[in-house]
């Protein structure tokens, strides 16, 4: 496993913050959409696919276990889902930019609906507000992208 | 293609399956609460403070909470205390004597700190140690909360009665009535945002302003005030009479619950 650096992992801070945040009183799971965001464009900045992989799933793990212990759900229940959601984004990234506003809209709006689902409680609405705050965030990344794609020699 | 998922994917799958497995057969449970500890100080903290700054909020728009709140326990005692008076009269004099003391007496109530309150579910500081057990009913000043339907060792979630998952088989009682007769029964329910009283037969009578009470099914302990009704649904033409129903208290801004726990040893 590559070294890793504390500094690279300062997005765990507000992922902290928004999950105790979502246990006290806010009933969206923007922790899921941050994790989302931020990973889609790490990875699509990333020079080195295998670094930024690894970064991403060791990010997820920590996520799910942060949003596991401010919970009380299973611990480790959703450290996997954030790992197949890390999962996921890595194979489609390697493809297709996953910065684009409908792809993320759309992944967020199932991933979503796939955590509260097995969580007991499916959470429609939930992941529709999710899905249009994903799609303007998305917009937003294409704006200020230039509207192109990036295109990166991946490694 | 080469599928890109490394050795560092799988790793941190097994880790988080071992988690899971080991939290599924509570091996882990002593070193799971000691993490967990301060992140429920510190959700309670913020839950506090989000309260104190909606407080804030209301008397930036011209609200003053304290009268309200101070009206609002004034109404809530009434109604509780009316609910008693019709249970009383239809016993006889043995058993007037027995509720007059209350008819929580003799249950162990474990006091709960609120830690959070998403959507339709509270979270509280009391799990399994404390006794806590699924099923059991939360209540704040005599008025129904909710009831348990998860727990870990130091805290459980409680489905609220405003969720919209949670139905609570009741009975209707005419405040002030000539008698403390069950007007009629029925099932609470959230439907559109709102409270509604369903399932009620068409020859039952209710009206505005009728108490909606526990009716002891399904797990739910007797005679517990949840609200009142507002306003009469529906048409004569329906299978079941409908009402809208307003709880007697707010849920949101709630620090401190009581679980009913079991008969006093």
């Amino acid at each position: 496993m590559s070294r890793i650096s504390i500094g690279s992992y300062w997005m765990l801070l507000p992922i902290l913050f928004l999950s105790l945040l979502q246990e006290a009183f806010l009933p969206i799971n923007f922790v899921l959409l941050f994790f989302i965001v931020w990973a889609s464009v790490s990875f699509q900045l990333a020079d080195f696919i295998e670094k930024a992989s690894q970064k991403i799933f060791l990010t997820a793990f920590l996520t799910g276990l942060i949003q596991d212990l401010a919970g009380d759900g299973r611990l480790g229940f959703l450290s996997l889902i954030y790992l197949l959601v890390g999962g996921f984004l890595v194979v489609y990234s390697r493809r297709f930019d996953s910065t684009r506003p409908w792809f993320l809209a759309g992944f967020i709006f199932i991933a979503n609906l796939v955590i509260s689902f097995l969580g007991g409680r499916p959470d429609l609405s939930g992941s529709f507000i999710l899905a249009i705050i994903a799609l303007m965030t998305g917009g937003f990344l294409s704006f200020f992208s230039g509207g192109g794609r990036i295109i990166k020699l991946k490694i | 293609m080469k599928i890109p998922l490394s050795k560092n994917f799988l790793f941190l799958l097994i880790i988080s399956l071992m988690l899971l497995a080991g939290d599924e057969m509570r091996l882990i449970n002593p070193l799971k609460s000691r993490l967990r500890q301060p992140f429920i100080d510190t959700e309670t903290r913020l839950l506090n403070s989000y309260q104190q700054f909606l407080s804030q909020v209301e008397k930036v728009r011209g609200v003053d909470r304290q009268a309200y709140l101070e009206l609002e326990g004034r109404v809530r005692q009434l109604a509780i205390e009316q609910n008693r008076l019709s249970s009383c009269e239809e016993e006889n004099e043995r058993l007037k004597k027995i509720l007059n003391i209350s008819r929580l007496a003799g249950r162990r109530l474990l006091e709960a700190r609120v830690i959070g309150i998403v959507g339709g579910e509270m979270k509280i500081d009391q799990g399994w140690r404390a006794g806590v057990k699924e099923k059991m009913t939360v209540i704040e000043d005599n008025i129904l909360v909710g009831q348990v339907i998860g727990l870990d060792e130091f805290s459980a979630a409680v489905r609220l009665v405003t969720d919209d998952a949670s139905k609570v088989p009741v009975v209707v009682k005419r405040p002030g009535g000539s008698s403390g007769m069950v007007q009629a029964r029925g099932l609470l329910l959230k439907e559109n945002g709102r409270l509604v009283l369903d399932r009620v037969l068409q020859n039952e009578d209710i009206q505005k302003g009728d108490l909606v009470v526990t009716s002891g099914e399904d797990n739910w302990l007797p005679e517990i005030v949840i609200g009142q009704i507002d306003r009469l649904m529906g048409t004569k033409a329906d299978v079941y009479k409908r009402a809208e129903v307003v709880p007697l208290i707010d849920y949101r801004p709630l620090r401190v619950v009581f679980v009913v726990a079991g008969e006093e040893p």
